[in-house]
């Protein structure tokens, strides 16, 4: 791993589950004692990988992501308007970035979905060494349902955040996309479209590393937490 | 935190509808999620919740002062502007998690 981190860290909270127009984002639900979104903040923060943050937050909650930041996270984050879509979200935040890609200050680009508050310090760093060293990596687990996506042995997987790719190939694929009016559903994907001589290299996931979207899931991340003593670098109780 | 009561929407495992869901708190536990589509309601066993409740509050009692340090060190204007506030609503903190406790009591007497 690169000595200076050149690396930005960019987290996804624009609230695609706040679509029906009622309640709160779940970003912002309480998990242990905090809002569920700090806990990604927490982890990137503790792997000590990456020099600057980008919270990708709907305009409408730019205050309540300024109050929530001040309380609970001690590092550089910066405030980027969501679009309609994840992958407009993803778009917004890379122009943004793109004058620190376009001059070299930032080379590899992680993106990760605000509502996977269980991602261990261990696999982002896992993660990024994989990135650096073939240009892009994902962590994935295996599937019995068919996804669209197939690791390097053609297996069938289901993938997780964070991505993590080089700078300038993800800008530039998301302009193409741009271009062309390409809509993908992860990251992975619109780099499959437009960089593909990009390699992508699939790290093992996390079965604890769940994305909030039934209401059980919030028991079951309350639980790992508390087992974990809320800290996801030691190992829980359970082994 | 204000935790108490939210709404949010989140996919209900029952009529498999992404819809709202109510959402009641005892501390920093979720002590049940009600689907407003479906009335399904999710909840802990009142005997788990209270032994994950106070096992919580004893892991709370023995973090605070770390935590509150962390926190003043960030945000010292807290120190004046936060937590004389915070300390007033203690009190009625710890009297709401009782009730909701006893609420989920009450509910499972009822089934």
């Amino acid at each position: 791993m690169s000595e200076s981190p050149k690396r930005i860290a960019v987290i996804l909270a624009a609230g695609a589950g706040n679509r029906i127009g009622a309640g709160i984002n779940k970003v912002w639900l309480p998990l242990g004692g905090q809002e569920l979104l700090t806990w990604s903040f927490k982890w990137l923060i503790d792997t000590k990988l990456f020099y600057r943050y980008v919270l990708v937050v709907h305009p409408s909650e730019h205050e309540k992501a300024r109050s929530v930041l001040r309380a609970y996270i001690d590092a550089p984050v910066d405030l980027v308007d969501g679009g309609i879509t994840r992958h407009d979200s993803e778009r917004h935040a890379l122009e943004y970035l793109a004058p620190a890609i376009e001059s070299g200050e930032c080379d590899l680009v992680l993106i990760h979905d605000g509502a996977r508050p269980l991602t261990s310090p261990q696999l982002i760093s896992e993660i990024v060494i994989a990135a650096e060293t073939y240009g892009g990596a994902v962590p994935s687990l295996p599937t019995s349902v068919l996804t669209g996506h197939a690791n390097q042995t053609g297996e069938i997987i289901r993938v997780q955040t964070p991505q993590v790719f080089k700078a300038q190939p993800l800008l530039n694929s998301y302009r193409k996309a741009e271009e062309e009016g390409f809509q993908g559903s992860d990251t992975a994907m619109c780099i499959e479209q437009y960089a593909p001589e990009l390699e992508i290299m699939c790290v093992p996931g996390s079965a604890q590393n769940i994305k909030v979207t039934y209401a059980q899931d919030l028991i079951l991340a309350e639980h790992i937490l508390a087992s974990h003593h809320f800290n996801l670098h030691t190992r829980s109780h359970h082994g | 935190m204000d935790s108490g009561k939210q709404e949010v929407v989140l996919r209900c495992g029952v009529c498999g509808k992404e819809g709202l869901h109510e959402l009641h708190y005892a501390g920093r536990l979720l002590a049940s999620a009600k689907c407003k589509s479906c009335g399904t309601v999710m909840r802990h066993t009142p005997r788990e919740l209270r032994k994950t409740y106070i096992k919580d509050l004893q892991d709370r009692v023995a973090t605070k002062p770390h935590r509150l340090v962390k926190r003043l060190i960030m945000e010292p204007s807290y120190l004046w502007n936060g937590l004389p506030a915070a300390l007033k609503r203690q009190p009625k903190k710890f009297i709401d998690e009782a009730k909701e406790l006893k609420n989920v009591e009450k509910l499972q007497d009822e089934e």
